[in-house]
């Protein structure tokens, strides 16, 4: 893999992996150094990089096991998704995008995903935001096609009963 | 706008039910400006969706940073002989140090060894020769000795002309 294919075919998967990371890191820099990492990884293997079936794939599922990582190993106080949910201004504190701040909706949203169980929180951002397949997603979170599948219902299920508890009685 | 379609979309949706391509089109669907006030409420869901993707990304300077990362990556060998050189250089330093001080510990402790050599050691095979060079030897010492004898009976002259001396001295 040249230098060029490398910036054609894989720099452009950065964002996706990015908003990827920062799910799971919740803070900028964090997830900036993981995707520098993946992407230096990628280079590193660029000859075993064509026997993989789908190479972003494979990127996600390393930025995952790294995020994951990361957080193990930085001992984060990673609370737990039920608290939260509940915990609202620990929420904002950690919303990353400023414009979205100033948008009280958007910060919401923000939260009400972050807000759901992790299973379900990266089901619907592979899904729903960055628009995988159920294989693809399959491959990235090493779950099976079921598992994938519960997680999504659930999530989805949890979301629109916010968005109508929101529309009917204005909670946040 | 088919509202109705939308609608089943929807029920579909949130079934998990629906296609890549028929979440795409509720997207793009909610992102637009014909949504009926009854379906607003899933508006601010989909807006962010959409909004996450445009908004969440990384910068060219992190572009720059990765690209300049594998540049350095991908000219290894350079940096390895400069590596390599340098410990050779310390290598050969040290193996100039041990032959140096090697060269003043011969000069100073084991020629000095040498000298000491020939009285510390047999110089003669023969232990006839051996005994007739002792002889010699010490017939050289005893002939010196004996001269030296006869030299010291000359001064004993003097001392018995003084005991002479001192007895006629004594009966005055």
């Amino acid at each position: 893999m040249s230098l060029e294919t490398f910036k054609m075919r894989v720099l452009p998967v950065k964002d996706k992996l990015y908003r990827f990371a920062f799910r799971f890191l919740k803070n900028e820099d964090e997830a900036r150094d993981i995707v520098q990492e993946v992407l230096i990884k990628v280079w590193n293997k660029r000859e075993e990089m064509h026997h993989l079936e789908n190479m972003e794939a494979w990127c996600m599922r390393i930025t995952r096991n790294m995020s994951l990582d990361r957080l193990k190993s930085k001992q984060y106080k990673y609370t737990d998704s039920l608290q939260e949910g509940f915990d609202m201004s620990d929420g904002e504190e950690q919303t990353p995008y400023r414009n979205v701040e100033s948008n009280d909706t958007m910060a919401n949203i923000n939260r009400l995903i972050a807000s759901l169980p992790e299973k379900q929180r990266q089901v619907i951002q592979l899904r729903d935001v960055e628009g995988y397949s159920y294989k693809e997603i399959v491959d990235i979170l090493e779950l099976d096609m079921n598992q994938v599948k519960v997680n999504l219902f659930r999530a989805r299920k949890s979301i629109k009963e916010n968005l109508v508890n929101i529309n009917a009685y204005g909670l946040r | 706008m088919d509202f109705d379609k939308i609608e089943q979309l929807l029920a579909k949706y949130w079934e998990c039910e629906t296609t890549l391509e028929e979440e795409q089109e509720l997207k793009k669907f909610f992102n637009g400006t014909q949504v009926p006030p009854h379906l607003k409420e899933y508006v601010p869901f989909f807006t962010f969706l959409e909004f996450e993707k445009k908004t969440s990304k990384l910068d060219d300077v992190f572009d720059k940073q990765v690209i300049d990362k594998i540049e350095a990556l991908s000219k290894p060998k350079k940096g390895k002989v400069v590596k390599l050189f340098y410990d050779m250089a310390r290598v050969a330093a040290v193996v100039l140090v041990v032959v140096t001080a090697g060269y003043f510990v011969k000069e100073e402790y084991i020629d000095k060894k040498e000298e000491v050599k020939p009285y510390l050691t047999d110089t003669f095979e023969d232990p006839q020769a051996a005994f007739e060079e002792t002889k010699k030897a010490l017939q050289m010492i005893s002939a010196n000795f004996k001269r030296g004898r006869e030299e010291a009976r000359k001064v004993s002259v003097f001392n018995d002309a003084q005991q002479k001396a001192k007895d006629i001295d004594s009966e005055l």
